[in-house]
């Protein structure tokens, strides 16, 4: 497919996205589930048909991973804009996931290198899966965000609530990322014989495991003076980043 | 007494700190890598067994070998942590209910000092063979009972692509100018001159009979025409590694189901 159709697409997504906005502004309740759910699908539809023309799934690179991250984070948000508790996140994740599209805007149709490697799935599945994990990730940063701003901003009780359903998607975005490493760890056996490499990715993606635990090990003292939110924000955050900028 | 130490020791600051601790440690060793010294001494740690790198190369390394050092500490706190975190579960256990969630999230830790303990010992059980440059009718003597025979290596591209390296290596060489099936050297895994397997090794599908492990780790291009280049692991440690580390992440994932369904109304995510 020329890179024009994707960009028609994107484009046509973020406009979506952006309209939901407004139609959220002006309180036109199913113009937003309209316009967000449109958003949503157009975003798939240009990340399949990448999956179909390439006839592989995502890697890195700046078009495919904000794509696939918009697209993750553009999951979440609907899977959760039922539950009220959950509201929060709904209009920043809006403006975050069209930011993402207009990076990927920028770059449209301008595949990762097709590296004969990339014939393996399990090499596939490492990248793919750990893109969905930087997704899912930037969906609990937004909650983590949701519960410091009740807290703070609204001077609040303890938002707990919001706390753990953040934690919960960081078990969520944990198991995407331990899936990316176990197909890693195969990838690794297969190419190298060993289980584990003494080289900077090896360290890099065990610092990123072990960032995704800390907000789930907070201490009571630290728990109490809502340390929480803050932790759970720089630590998601900063394995966005990674991820994003490898 | 014996209590209150397993108590102190299955604090959540502890883990909390060596947590951070850890964090820093890897990044400070991943970006160390640009010191040349530093990267040097981590692929000779590649090359053959950690046992063996410390015995007899880790004097040659000594900021990888420090770097190690404090990394292993760091561990090893963390290890006594969940330990005694899982212990004083245990205890707890025999005093009143212990629901399935309970059940869940310490097996989640079993689980994951049984990966732990499995990475610690591949740096030690096992062997890693020094990497052999062979081509068609060579023979690579492993130690006085194992050797190698490659009868035929095929590689039906354009073999001057090997000569590239690095990134434009990653640019040049596609899906459609490298067949990882065709491509392929046919090898037979001799044991007290008894031919004990006879197949084809292909790029990330190795051959392996019973621990050892035969990876073809690529082709080269050069003035000795076309070679493969093949290492040799033993380790019994891989299977058992992958079943360990698939049980942990189904652990988390029915920690979380359990979670969401203990509060009904919640995030699906």
């Amino acid at each position: 497919m020329p890179a024009l159709y994707y960009k028609i697409i994107i484009a046509a997504a973020f406009f979506a996205y952006l309209s939901s906005l407004a139609a959220f502004r002006q309180e036109w309740k199913s113009g937003v589930r309209f316009l967000s759910c449109l958003g949503l699908v157009l975003t798939l539809f240009a990340a399949l048909a990448g999956w179909v023309e390439n006839v592989r799934l995502p890697v890195y690179g700046l078009y495919e991973t904000s794509l696939h991250m918009a697209l993750v984070l553009g999951l979440c948000l609907e899977s959760s804009a039922h539950m009220p508790a959950l509201a929060g996140p709904w209009f920043p994740g809006r403006i975050i996931a069209a930011a993402l599209l207009v990076l990927a805007w920028t770059a449209a149709g301008k595949f990762g290198f097709d590296f004969y490697i990339y014939q393996s799935l399990t090499v596939q599945l490492f990248f793919f899966l750990r893109v969905a994990a930087a997704g899912v990730a930037l969906f609990a940063f937004l909650l983590f965000a949701t519960a410091w701003a009740n807290t703070f901003l609204k001077k609040t009780k303890n938002d707990s609530i919001v706390i753990r359903q953040a934690l919960n998607t960081l078990v969520v975005a944990s198991i995407l990322f331990l899936s990316s490493e176990l197909s890693g760890t195969l990838w690794c056996m297969r190419g190298y014989g060993d289980i584990w490499h003494w080289s900077a990715n090896f360290f890099k993606s065990a610092a990123l495991f072990l960032l995704l635990m800390l907000p789930l090990h907070v201490p009571g003292r630290l728990k109490r003076n809502m340390a929480n939110p803050w932790v759970g924000m720089i630590c998601t955050l900063l394995m966005v980043l990674a991820v994003a900028v490898p | 007494m014996q209590d209150k130490l397993i108590n102190r020791l299955a604090s959540l600051h502890i883990t909390w700190w060596v947590l951070i601790g850890l964090i820093a440690w890897f990044v400070l060793g991943a970006n160390a890598v640009e010191i040349p010294s530093f990267s040097k001494g981590l692929s000779s740690m590649n090359e053959i067994l950690v046992r063996t790198w410390l015995i007899c190369r880790g004097g040659d390394h000594l900021l990888v070998l420090c770097w190690f050092f404090v990394l292993i500490v760091l561990a090893a706190i963390l290890g006594i942590n969940m330990a005694a975190c899982i212990y004083s579960r245990l205890m707890r256990s025999q005093n009143g209910r212990w629901p399935l969630k309970l059940w869940v999230f310490t097996a989640i830790h079993l689980l994951f000092a049984l990966v732990m303990v499995l990475h610690g010992l591949e740096m030690f059980l096992g062997h890693k063979y020094p990497q052999q440059q062979l081509k068609a009718g060579q023979t690579a003597i492993l130690d006085s009972s194992w050797s190698i025979t490659v009868h035929e290596v095929k590689f039906i591209n354009d073999p001057e692509l090997l000569k590239l390296k690095g990134q434009e290596a990653r640019r040049t060489i596609s899906r459609d100018r490298f067949d990882m099936q065709a491509n392929f050297v046919k090898i037979s895994l001799v044991s007290n001159n008894e031919p004990v397997q006879t197949g084809n090794l292909r790029m990330l599908a190795p051959m392996s009979h019973g621990g050892i492990h035969v990876i073809l780790r690529g082709f080269d291009y050069g003035p000795k025409g076309l070679t493969a280049r093949i290492r040799v692991v033993k380790s019994f440690l891989h299977t058992p590694f992958t079943i360990a580390y698939a049980m942990l992440i189904i652990s988390m994932l029915i920690w979380f189901l359990l979670k969401i369904r203990h509060a009904p109304g919640e995030l699906p995510a």
